[in-house]
């Protein structure tokens, strides 16, 4: 029953906050103007109507344009999908009667985070604003609440919650140059050379003719010389066998279970996305730039989260696939944080890992070893921010500095001496992986 | 679409607010000047400042109340220039806090909305400065019965076309 009663409460209420209302302006200029004028009329004493006309005939005047109904402020349609760093138009619409004389309504500037400041604007048809996305990630960056105002704000309708606008934007980053790799066993078309003879381009060995050779494949120069070597006028046919080309498998393994930046002082009190300029901001925008350039290739690209197996990505090729990892990247920041232990499976054979950590825990060496002792090429990059900056507060902090950095040196000395590179560029470490092999 | 209004980022809506310190702390200067009681003036100051912090507050309306009353009752001749620089500083005070009270925390103002309500408050006091001279060459000295029930028949109604007007948007 109570429940009842309080709804019908709440529903008074919220009918009598829609629709225009009075104002504090209203009332001071209503009451202050006829009770200053009353007063000096009563009293004789003109200095009270002096003082008390301008505001009741400013109400008076303000009151004599009828507002009309309720205005509506309608924003129009963004993408629900954008690319950080980029730009949109946004174009707002009010529908509302000459008595209207301001609009107050929140919209997102190019400089704003978020929905934006609120923007005391004279009354028009149309507005306009221009969004910029700088962070990556997803968010509302578009709830034009609004109030609307007759003349000196004496008559307000609303304020009004707007209907917020999510987007996601997905990260971008410049296309790192990519360079060879190991084919994949059961490539058959790619830019790697692979061991097996095939159609490449790449000589592999000059060899007598066998039954299935092509004829096109006959190198007559060395036939020829062949059959001078040996005194025949034309000696045992002779082929030119290429390498087969193929493509590979390249899979980024992201540790989304700590986002740290530089300041130690902050690694405890994140903000609720991701840290711009942090470890896994560093990794994702990292991920982005060699997954464009590696698929531009046509190598096939897949994604792990360590933190969540689940959230991962099996290889695949082309630009929806670059599509599918940057949308999966938000997704693994949307739910970033701290998970036990790190988990990397379903490596496919002959597959190259990237293993992207700030590497601030044993947990994770010891999982990037034993991928490594599986036989899987490993790479793995620090992308802990450096250099770490320590707690001013305390006169620990530096010590505690210290001891990071040392802890951290030790692990990226421990996966060194089982084979592991640890990198801060990638690009080159994954040049270096197949010289290596 | 052309026509569309640019909204960019204009100037911080504290700027309303400084207009209220602006119009208030004058107010209180005007007390002084007036040479109101040193309560009074300390009662200026105090809702001056919470002019600033809650200008949507009935606090407005008790400064200019308390100025009005106290210049007027204060000053020596009944048109005395501490009154005729309330005039101007009440209203300032009255739109300023008005704009400002519908306004949250951290917005921007773009600079053609206030373009209207300026232009009408200056004609708002133009009309008060005429009321002004006209108000100089009253004979001063006892009102007509008479002059004085129709003074009161037109603040009725004023106030009654106030009550309607307010009425006549639902």
């Amino acid at each position: 029953m109570s429940n009842r009663v309080l709804e019908w409460v709440r529903a008074r209420q919220a009918v009598r906050g829609s629709g225009w209302r009075g104002t504090d302006a209203l009332f001071r200029g209503a009451v202050g103007g006829v009770g200053l004028v009353a007063a000096g009329v009563v009293a004789h004493r003109v200095d009270l109507v002096l003082v008390g006309a301008p505001l009741l005939i400013g109400t008076v005047l303000a009151l004599v344009v009828p507002v009309g109904r309720v205005p509506e402020v309608r924003a129009g349609r963004v993408p629900r999908t954008v690319d950080s760093g980029g730009t949109g138009d946004l174009a707002v619409t009010a529908d509302c009667d000459p008595g209207v004389e301001f609009i107050a309504v929140r919209l997102p500037g190019p400089q704003d985070t978020g929905p934006g400041p609120v923007h005391l604007l004279p009354r028009a048809p149309h507005y306009a604003s221009r969004l910029r996305w700088d962070a990556w990630g997803e968010g509302v960056d578009l709830r034009p609440d609004h109030l609307a105002a007759g003349r000196d704000a004496l008559l307000i309708s609303g304020p009004v919650t707007g209907p917020e606008g999510r987007r996601t934007v997905l990260p971008t980053a410049e296309p790192q140059p990519p360079g060879p790799l190991p084919p994949r066993v059961a490539g058959l078309v790619g830019v790697h050379r692979a061991p097996r003879p095939g159609d490449g381009t790449e000589l592999r060995a000059v060899r007598p003719f066998q039954p299935g050779d092509r004829v096109r494949r006959i190198d007559w120069r060395v036939t020829l010389r062949a059959g001078a070597a040996t005194g025949l006028p034309m000696g045992a046919l002779h082929v030119r066998e290429r390498h087969a080309e193929a493509d590979a498998d390249l899979l980024f393994a992201i540790d989304s279970r700590v986002d740290v930046g530089a300041e130690v002082v902050d690694w405890s009190t994140g903000p609720a996305g991701v840290r711009p300029g942090g470890s896994l901001d560093t990794a994702v925008r990292t991920v982005v730039g060699l997954a464009t350039g590696y698929l531009r290739q046509g190598d096939r690209v897949g994604l792990v989260d360590l933190g969540r197996p689940q959230l991962g990505l099996p290889p695949g090729v082309g630009h929806r696939q670059l599509l599918r990892i940057r949308h999966q990247l938000v997704a693994c920041a949307r739910s970033a944080g701290w998970a036990p232990r790190p988990v990397l499976r379903g490596v496919p054979a002959g597959a190259v890992v990237v293993v992207l950590t700030p590497l601030l825990d044993d947990a994770i060496v010891d999982c990037v070893v034993r991928a490594a002792r599986h036989g899987t090429a490993v790479i793995c990059v620090d992308v802990l921010p450096r250099p770490l900056v320590a707690d001013p507060g305390t006169e620990w902090g530096e010590v505690v500095r210290r001891i990071i950095e040392v802890e951290h040196q030790a692990r990226r000395t421990a996966l060194a001496a089982q084979g592991v590179p640890v990198t801060d560029n990638p690009a080159e470490a994954l040049r270096r992986i197949r010289r290596r092999r | 679409m052309s026509d569309a209004l640019d909204v960019g980022r204009r100037f911080s809506a504290l700027w309303l607010r400084a207009a209220i310190g602006v119009a208030a702390a004058g107010i209180v200067a005007d007390l002084v000047i007036a040479g109101t009681p040193g309560f009074t003036r300390w009662l200026g100051a105090v809702l001056a400042v919470l002019c600033v912090l809650l200008p949507a507050s009935p606090v407005a309306l008790v400064l200019i109340a308390l100025a009005a009353c106290a210049v007027a009752f204060s000053a020596p001749a009944p048109l005395s220039p501490a009154l005729l620089a309330l005039i101007p500083l009440t209203h300032a005070l009255h739109l300023a806090s008005g704009l400002a009270a519908v306004l949250p925390r951290g917005a921007r103002v773009h600079g053609a909305a206030l373009v209207a309500p300026l232009r009408r408050a200056a004609a708002i006091q133009c009309g008060a400065g005429l009321i002004v001279i006209a108000a100089t060459f009253l004979p001063t000295g006892p009102t007509p019965p008479a002059v004085e029930f129709a003074a009161l028949l037109s603040t009725a109604g004023m106030a009654l076309a106030v009550i309607l007007l307010e009425r006549s948007r639902r």
